[in-house]
C-alpha cells in the first residue's frame, strides 16, 4: 500500500509543502539564519525522502510541477518591485545601472571562465552563467540556454548563501561599506538570499539590494541567452 | 459543499468585523491579479514564439507589464496584491526544481568541490567592481551639488 501512495503526485505535493513548512519554522526558530533558508532545508528533506524511498524523480515531478508552475507568474510579478525601485532611485539610476551591469557580468564571466578551463564540460559552463540571478529567473534562463535547471538552482542557492555570509565583511575589509554599496553588492552577487541578509542590516540596505537583485535578473535574462 | 461552507463562514466573518471583510475583498482581488499575471505570461510566450528571440517568456511578460505600469505611472492594485502574495512563497515553488539535483548526483560527486571554489572565487571581483563603480559614481554625482 505504501508503494502505491508513494506513486501519487498528491503525496509528493503534500510532502513538499510539509518540508517547506518545517524548513520555515526551523528558519524562524534560528532567527532567520541566512545559512539555512527554508528552500535549503526543504530541499534536503525532500531529496532525502526521495532517496530513502527510492522514488524516481519523474514520479516526484508530477506532483512537484504543480508548484514549479507558479515560478512563471512570480517572474512576471517582479515588474511591481522593479517599477517601485526605478521610480524611487531615478537620480542615481545611471550609476547604479552601470555598476550592476559591469559587476554582475564580471562575476558571471569569471565563473564561466573558471568552469571552462577547470572543468571543461560545456553544459556546466552554460549552467554557470545564471548563477547570480534569483532562482525563478535562473531556471528560465537555463531552460532557454539548454543548461541543467536543477544544477542552476543549486548554483544559485550556494552563491546566495556564500555571498550573504561574506560580502558584508569583504566590503568592510576594503573600507567600501555603505548602505548603498553593501545593499547593491548583496543584490547583484547574492540575489534573494543576499537581500534577506540586507534586510537584517537595515531598511536602506534592503531597498538597494532588492532593486539590484531585480535589475540583475532582468538584465541577465535579456542578455545571456544571446551571448551564450 | 466545501464552497458553501466557506462562503458561510466568510459571511459570518464579514458581519463580525469590517477588517475581515477587507481581507476577504483582498483575496478576491488577488485572483484577478493572478489572472492578469498569467495573461502577461501567455502574451510573453506568444511574443517569444512569434519573433523567435531567446529571452525567457516570463521575462518578456514581465517587461510588457513593466512597460504598461511605467506608461500608467501606477501599479494596478490587483497585480500588486498578487505579486506581493506570491513572492514570499518563492522558496516553496523552488523546492521541486532543486530536488532535481538528485538526478545529477554523478556530476556533484565528481565536481562538487570545484563548484564551491568557483562560486566563491567568482564573487570577489564582482563585488569589488560593483562597489568601486558605485563609489566613483557617487563622487561624480556629488561634485555638481558642491559647487
Amino acid at each position: 500500500m505504501l508503494v502505491t501512495i508513494l506513486q501519487q503526485p498528491t503525496t509528493w505535493l503534500t510532502i513538499t509543502l510539509g518540508a517547506y513548512l518545517l524548513g520555515l519554522s526551523i528558519y524562524q526558530k534560528l532567527n532567520h539564519a541566512s545559512w539555512l533558508p527554508p528552500v535549503l532545508s526543504g530541499f534536503v528533506l525532500v531529496t532525502f525522502l526521495l532517496w530513502a524511498t527510492d522514488t524516481p524523480y519523474s514520479t516526484y515531478e508530477q506532483g512537484g510541477q504543480l508548484l514549479s508552475f507558479f515560478l512563471g507568474p512570480v517572474v512576471v510579478g517582479l515588474a511591481v518591485p522593479l517599477f517601485y525601485h526605478i521610480h524611487k532611485m531615478k537620480k542615481q539610476f545611471v550609476t547604479i545601472l552601470i555598476a550592476i551591469t559591469v559587476g554582475s557580468l564580471t562575476t558571471v564571466g569569471v565563473a564561466m571562465a573558471l568552469a571552462h578551463y577547470w572543468i571543461g564540460i560545456d553544459v556546466i559552463t552554460t549552467t554557470m552563467a545564471s548563477k547570480s540571478v534569483t532562482t525563478p529567473v535562473a531556471v528560465a534562463i537555463t531552460e532557454q540556454t539548454g543548461g541543467i535547471t536543477a544544477l542552476a538552482a543549486a548554483f544559485v542557492m550556494v552563491t546566495g548563501i556564500i555571498g550573504a555570509a561574506f560580502i558584508p565583511s569583504l566590503l568592510k575589509t576594503f573600507k567600501l561599506d555603505s548602505p548603498q554599496i553593501t545593499g547593491i553588492s548583496l543584490g547583484v552577487c547574492a540575489h534573494a538570499v543576499g537581500t534577506s541578509r540586507a534586510i537584517e542590516l537595515g531598511q536602506e540596505h534592503a531597498a538597494y539590494s532588492a532593486m539590484a537583485m531585480t535589475l540583475t535578473a532582468t538584465l541577465h535574462a535579456v542578455l545571456l541567452p544571446w551571448l551564450i | 459543499m466545501v464552497d458553501t461552507l466557506d462562503l458561510g463562514s466568510s459571511a459570518v466573518r464579514c458581519e463580525s468585523s469590517s477588517l475581515s471583510f477587507r481581507t476577504k475583498q483582498k483575496n478576491g482581488n488577488m485572483l484577478v491579479g493572478l489572472f492578469a499575471l498569467l495573461v502577461f505570461l501567455v502574451l510573453g510566450e506568444a511574443i517569444q514564439s512569434w519573433i523567435a528571440i531567446p529571452v525567457p517568456s516570463s521575462i518578456i511578460g514581465m517587461i510588457l507589464l513593466l512597460t504598461i505600469i511605467i506608461l500608467r505611472n501606477k501599479t494596478p492594485k490587483n497585480i500588486e496584491i498578487a505579486a506581493n502574495k506570491l513572492s514570499p512563497l518563492l522558496p516553496l515553488f523552488i523546492i521541486p526544481i532543486s530536488a532535481g539535483l538528485i538526478t545529477q548526483a554523478d556530476i556533484i560527486q565528481q565536481h562538487g568541490f570545484k563548484f564551491l571554489v568557483i562560486l566563491t572565487i567568482s564573487l570577489i571581483p564582482g563585488v569589488l567592481i560593483t562597489a568601486l563603480i558605485l563609489k566613483i559614481g557617487s563622487k561624480i554625482e556629488k561634485k555638481p551639488e558642491g559647487k
